[in-house]
């Protein structure tokens, strides 16, 4: 497989082969991380589904293409009244918002059997790594009920 | 890809170049510019008036705008070369753009589809222009130069028919001028086919363009010197035969009964065909042309192939006409013109030919030409054989004998630079009978059997001969393998690639071939004279040169057809070479071999297709009787225990025998020998992935034959493999055939099914086999398992003695056999035992003492269970033919007693506790799950309802779920996608569980919804959801706990997430949501990590968890609770009772959002707070919950 770095210029063929890599600190992944993150497809879902919310209809199951178009008509038109629904692009200022919220104890971040609680100390990944963002407010949301 | 790799190519630091797709652009704008230039057209003129005002309002859409922007090239070349169709049609371009689309077969170059209609709505003008070029350019390939990929005649039609429409003038006028303009033969037929049945003319085509077509069509049949067909013949066969579905008879009959209209229904066509009974010729001419030919499916077959002899009938035909036929361009798939109309006709006129040869070589060249590949051969046999008898090389016989190669193969598809010669099987019944023919050839040369076909994928070939006694498994290259095993045993023959011809794919050319068996001399002959008169370019290719002789001096073989009969009548199971094999590794292993000699000359002579010839039968008994029915069974028995193994059995050469053996036993019908029929029918549904059962017609037969035997016992035995089997289709052949017996029986066929279940003769847990005054073999059984053990002089001993290996060794293989049956009946009797709570059973007392606690096999599972007698209110465990209470005392039965199988959900909980007490205390171990069986209550407001929402919008890993789903023995498979959910139909009561989830071909994960009942079996997916569900009420408590236990199992094993919002979101959106990829869950979701990381965070959430296997323990006030790491849901740890807490979540203030770069793990978060949830449980203030937990 032919490589190249990110500003696609040279080729190189030895990465593949990495047990580990290091990370400088825990900004540097995270600002990794939210920079391969793929553009949102939920976006549009929750676009559409706001959508159906505001103007009361139930489903989309029964329109028409005319009404359909004429709804992603208005969508595109009256965009700005939906301010919550714009997913920042500024990855930089997301990642300082998440290490602000780790440091406030709001999110916990757990790289493979442990918290980190260095954010400035390196962080090396291995193939079987894993990342969990754990956000603590969450769980208030979450109620039980039964039938 | 490991996390890391993940991470690089999202990085961009992995990707793929592709350079290729530069340089081809080249030649495309070459061609662009020297069109402009020399037609006199005006780019700027093209890019102001055209392209920028298209490119404008494909702008509107900011996707497409982005995707101009980086992919400009892709519509400048597309428009400018629809434009310039439009305007200078001029041939030479024509034939290069339609050439760079066929043999770049990149999807990217010349896509029309980038011409956007939806969007140039508002400019008609445009839209016009474009769909002008394109149609002219699909109408120049499909009369010019052929290549399927842009278009064929059928494309021109439906072209023109849009162009008819009113106000599309601008496109109509232009793409008749054209097609009028070109020379070809179908012309009049492509004309007259356009044109709307007569009745069926709405205002929605232009009148001018209408008459104009018809002018056209009238003239050319007029002008058209290659019929002599009429405007009133024309007009009358489009009517009868190419709208043959406005027919009366077609449209009132059902779509599924079309197939049974024949002429006979059709009084039109018969009229038509008396009518022009003098212009026979014409009509073929008319029907030759008719390009709706193109699919003659099972609906049609009958009409078309009864109009084809109708118009055949005695009809004989001269040299001119006949070349005139074949030059016409037929309909693709032409088994109907080839097989019903040409086939006869040619025959028919074969003897007052000029010519004959010369038509035949056209025949075959027309064959060749519409079936490109050698797979498509095995499709056109009559008319390849009927071009067979092309008397070519008609005095030299070696030449012939090649030639002749290539109308009867095997065929094969060849890299003539590679030495490896493959097989194409045909694609009906994946060869079978092509392998067989090759067997049939290969025994001329050494005694060949075939063992076993392996069915993959049509042109994927797995199959093993047994060749001279040795097994020799053969993969796709089997011919070069075979010239292998010939220089191994210095055989002077060799296969040899017959070339048919070629085709280009891909950058490489492939050669079409038929392969012959020749010896040294003949293959001389062929380089040196066939070769360079047929097919110069093989000359000195790779695949001729890696076939070496040593032996030169082998004689010829005579070349076997594929039609050739079998020869030998009378042949005995001693000398015919193929059987060979089976003598020496089965039958001279049983112990009256020698009269097994006569018997399997008998059962090779089996006559009778469903029904056994009562002669043979008769014969059969006689052959029996030498050795008694005894012996036979028993010896029968041992050797089809170990071959039915072999895949022999199930090929169609071996149809009959097998026939033979169901049939001998049927008639037997005693214990033993319906057991063997079993054994058979399970091999034969033996399930073979990718493909199916591995012989359906043999199981089917077995089947029949137990269905037919009159012996309850048969019953009993297909109601042991249906509860056992998890095979869909299998169980429902057996339920067709115990329906069958079912028919002539009274009475509840579970009863019946109980009182049917063999005992194989078994008292008191043994059974004992005499060997001889000696030695006895006794099956036993013991806590539940069954061993053999050996009687030496009255003594039990578990090995066996040596004398029994030495001097009875035959004995002790039908011992062994025997054994092997009687254990998978046992174990089939387990499963049978769990469906007692599924199908919700009950007995009355004498029933259920005889059938169940006194059957030898099925009284071994009832012991150790616990038992209730729901008519006097009272349960007890069945403790060694004892009754005994949860205190521990004896108790007695009354005779109006109503027995049920106990189960923790029809009792309260401290019953449910008593009983598991019991067990734990005597420490008993049952052999199914009950004291400690999950059992999940429902409250009364959920048995209100038709569905249960507990176990919805779990996102389940989709093919994960089919496989378990499979494997518990509901159906749930890939196909209709949005209507397809797992499904279980319960027979005894009668209704079908259904557990609805949105599935999509495209989705990593299944959300699932709910769970409900419907009555009879709605198993087969319909497109409507099915409305009419039970009351969750009306279903019996047992079903309906067994029914979630299995849900629960799904989810606990293919979870990835619980999120009701997303799930609830995406179902309002119905078909507009996008794929649930997997990025759009979290890679942490399985209860491993989840374990990992709960206990990490359980300090700071302050709970204090410990775990066992997936489960997490919590430790509330009220109780001790166990959540499931995978699913999420949660027990009361001890009486596994379900807990039915459904998550409420509401949506976060938008202050507290935090957005993080990897997705959710959103069961982690269920599971915490219910763990949360659950550690103050004396603080819960709703009372339904706070019921649920004691």
């Amino acid at each position: 497989m032919q490589l190249s770095i990110i500003n696609k210029s040279k080729a190189k063929s030895y990465i593949r082969a990495l047990p580990s890599y290091d990370f400088e600190s825990s900004l540097d992944l995270v600002l990794t991380l939210f920079l391969i993150h793929p553009s949102d497809d939920r976006l549009i879902e929750m676009h559409i589904y706001e959508l159906l919310s505001d103007t009361g209809l139930k489903s989309l199951d029964n329109l028409g293409i005319e009404e359909l178009a004429e709804l992603i008509h208005y969508l595109s038109t009256y965009r700005h009244r939906y301010p919550t629904l714009t997913i920042d692009e500024d990855k930089e200022k997301l990642s300082y918002l998440l290490m602000a919220a780790i440091k406030r104890e709001d999110v916990i971040l757990i790289i493979d059997d442990d918290e980190v609680m260095n954010l400035s100390k390196k962080v090396r990944l291995t193939e079987d790594s894993t990342i969990c963002f754990f956000k603590r407010g969450k769980l208030d949301s979450i109620d039980f009920k039964t039938l | 890809m490991s996390l890391l790799e993940k991470l690089m190519e999202r990085l961009g630091w992995l990707t793929q170049s592709n350079e290729s797709d530069f340089y081809q652009n080249l030649a495309i704008k070459d061609l662009i510019f020297d069109w402009f230039n020399n037609e006199g057209l005006s780019i700027k003129e093209f890019e102001n008036e055209i392209l920028n005002p298209s490119l404008q309002l494909f702008n509107q859409k900011e996707f497409v705008a982005s995707h101009i922007e980086s992919n400009y090239s892709e519509y400048f070349d597309a428009m400018a070369i629809a434009y310039l169709a439009s305007e200078k049609p001029k041939q030479e371009y024509l034939e290069c753009v339609i050439k760079y689309k066929h043999e770049n077969r990149n999807r990217n170059l010349l896509d029309f589809s980038r011409i956007r209609y939806r969007e140039l709505a508002s400019r008609p003008d445009l839209m016009m222009k474009f769909k002008t070029g394109e149609s002219i350019i699909r109408a120049a390939n499909a009369i010019h130069f052929k290549y399927d990929i842009v278009g064929n005649m059928n494309a021109m039609v439906r072209d023109l028919q849009f162009a008819m429409q009113k106000d599309h003038e601008a496109i109509f006028n232009p793409l008749i001028d054209y097609i009028s303009q070109q020379d070809f033969l179908e012309k009049s037929y492509i004309l007259n086919n356009a044109i709307p049945p007569s009745n069926n003319v709405d205002n929605k085509f232009s009148e001018a363009s209408l008459a104009t077509l018809k002018a056209k069509a009238e003239s050319s049949i007029e002008n058209d010197e290659n019929t002599s067909v009429t405007k009133e013949l024309a007009k009358a066969y489009k009517d009868v035969i190419i709208y043959y579905k406005e027919l009366p008879a077609f449209k009132e009959t059902e779509f599924k009964k079309q197939r049974f209209i024949g002429l006979k229904k059709c009084p039109e066509v018969l009229a038509f065909l008396q009518n022009f009974a003098d212009q026979k010729e014409s009509i073929i001419d008319l029907h030759l042309g008719n390009l709706n030919l193109n699919y003659v499916g099972r609906n049609e077959k009958k009409f078309f192939t009864e109009f084809a002899k109708a118009l055949t009938k005695q009809l004989v035909v001269s040299d001119g006409k006949l070349k005139k036929y074949l030059a016409h361009d037929f309909a693709k798939n032409t088994e109907h013109i080839f097989d019903d109309l040409m086939v006869p006709i040619i025959e028919q006129s074969l003897d007052s030919l000029e010519n004959p040869d010369k038509i035949l070589g056209l025949l075959e060249q027309k064959i060749y030409q519409k079936r490109e590949r050698a797979e498509g051969f095995y499709a056109l046999k009559k008319p390849l054989n009927l071009a067979g008898q092309n008397s070519k090389y008609k005095d030299k016989p070696t030449l012939r004998k090649i030639y002749q190669r290539k109308y009867f193969g095997p065929y094969g598809l060849v890299n003539p630079e590679n030495p490896y010669m493959n097989i194409i099987l045909s694609d009906k019944k994946h060869g079978d009978d092509v392998v067989e023919d090759l067997q049939r050839t290969l025994n001329q040369v050494y005694p060949t059997s075939v063992k076993s076909i392996s069915k993959h994928v049509q042109w994927l070939a797995n199959i093993t001969f047994n060749i001279d006694g040795k097994d020799y498994k053969f993969t796709n290259e089997i011919f070069w393998e075979l010239n292998k095993v010939f220089k191994e045993k210095e055989t002077g023959l060799r296969f040899v690639p017959v070339p048919i011809s070629t085709f280009f794919s891909n950058g490489h050319t492939f050669l079409n071939c038929a392969y012959a068996l020749l010896n040294y001399n003949e293959f001389q002959e062929f380089i040196n004279v066939y070769l360079p008169e047929e097919f110069p370019q093989l000359i000195g290719k790779t695949i001729l040169n890696e076939i070496q002789y040593q032996n030169t001096t082998a004689k010829p073989l005579t070349p076997v057809s594929m039609n050739s009969e079998e020869t030998e009548g009378e042949s005995l199971f001693l000398n015919d070479p193929s059987w060979k094999w089976f003598k020496d590794s089965y039958v001279d292993k049983l112990a009256s071999k020698n009269e097994w000699y006569s018997l399997m000359n008998v059962i090779m002579k089996c006559e009778g297709s469903s029904k056994v010839n009562k002669k043979w039968l008769a014969e059969m008994d006689v052959a029996i009787n030498t050795i008694g029915q005894e012996r036979y069974i028993s010896e029968l028995g041992s050797m089809m225990s170990d071959s039915l193994k072999e895949d022999f059995w199930f090929i169609e050469a071996y149809r009959q025998p097998v026939k033979g053996i169901v049939w001998s036993c049927q008639s037997i019908a005693t214990e033993d020998a319906l057991s063997i029929i079993v054994s058979i029918v399970k091999a034969a549904y033996k399930k073979i992935p990718m493909y199916g059962p591995r012989s359906a017609a043999v199981g089917n037969l077995g089947l029949n034959a137990l269905a037919s035997s009159g012996n309850d016992l048969a019953f009993g035995m297909m109601n042991l493999m249906r509860n056992r089997s998890k095979y869909q289709r299998f169980i429902k052949a057996i339920d067709k055939y115990l329906e069958k017996f079912m028919s002539g029986v009274e009475g509840d066929g579970e009863i019946f099914a109980d009182k049917s279940i063999p005992d194989f003769g078994f008292t008191n847990g043994e059974k004992k086999i005499e060997v001889s005054n000696k030695f006895s073999a006794v099956f036993l059984i013991k806590e539940r398992k069954l061993s053999k053990q050996w009687m030496v002089n009255g003594e039990l001993q578990r090995s066996m003695p040596s004398e029994i290996k030495s001097d009875f060794k035959a004995e002790e293989k039908e011992i062994a056999a025997e054994f092997k049956r009687i254990n998978a009946a046992f174990k089939d009797v387990k499963a049978r035992v769990k469906t007692f709570w599924l199908y919700d059973r009950e007995w009355k007392l004498e029933d259920w003492k005889s059938y169940i606690v006194h059957h030898p096999l099925i009284g071994v599972y009832a012991d150790d269970m616990i038992w209730m007698d729901i008519q006097n209110d009272h349960s007890f465990i069945l403790s060694d033919g004892k009754f005994i209470d949860v205190e521990g005392r004896e108790v007695s039965l009354a005779s109006d007693s109503r027995i049920k199988l106990w189960h923790p959900i029809l009792v309260e909980s401290e019953e449910v506790n008593s009983w598991q007490t019991y067990i734990y205390q005597n420490n008993i171990k049952q052999p199914l799950r009950q004291a400690f069986r999950e059992h999940y209550p429902f409250s009364s407001t959920e048995l209100e309802g038709t569905d249960s929402m507990r176990f919805a919008h779990h996102f389940l890993n989709s093919r994960k779920l089919m496989a378990i789903a499979q494997s518990a023995g509901w159906i749930f498979t890939y196909a209709h996608q949005g209507q397809s959910w797992p499904r279980r139909f319960i027979k005894q009561k009668n209704m079908t569980v259904h557990l609805r989830c949105d599935y999509h071909a495209q989705d990593y994960a299944t959300p699932s919804k709910e769970m409900f009942f419907t009555e009879g079996n709605t198993t087969k997916v319909e497109y409507e959801t099915p409305k009419d569900r039970l009351q969750l009420s009306s279903i019996p408590k047992t079903t309906l706990s067994e029914c979630c236990r299995d849900i629960d199992l799904f989810i606990a094993t293919t979870s990835i997430a619980n999120d009701p919002e997303l799930s609830t979101e995406s179902e309002d959106q119905k078909m507009y949501r996008g794929d649930f990829h997997k990025s759009h869950f979290s890679d942490n979701a399985s209860a491993s990590i989840r374990k990992e990381v709960i206990q990490i965070l359980s300090p700071v959430l302050k709970i204090a968890p410990s775990f066992e296997k997936n489960y997490m323990i919590i430790e509330g006030k009220l109780n001790t609770y166990r959540i499931n790491l995978g699913s999420g849901f949660a027990q009361i740890k001890d009486s596994q009772k379900h807990i039915n807490l459904l998550p409420d979540i509401k949506p976060m203030k938008s202050s507290k959002k935090i957005q993080v770069p990897i997705e959710d793990d959103e069961t982690l978060y269920i599971i915490l707070a219910k763990a949360l949830f659950l550690t103050k449980d004396d603080k819960i203030k709703d009372e339904k919950i706070r019921s649920m937990l004691v």
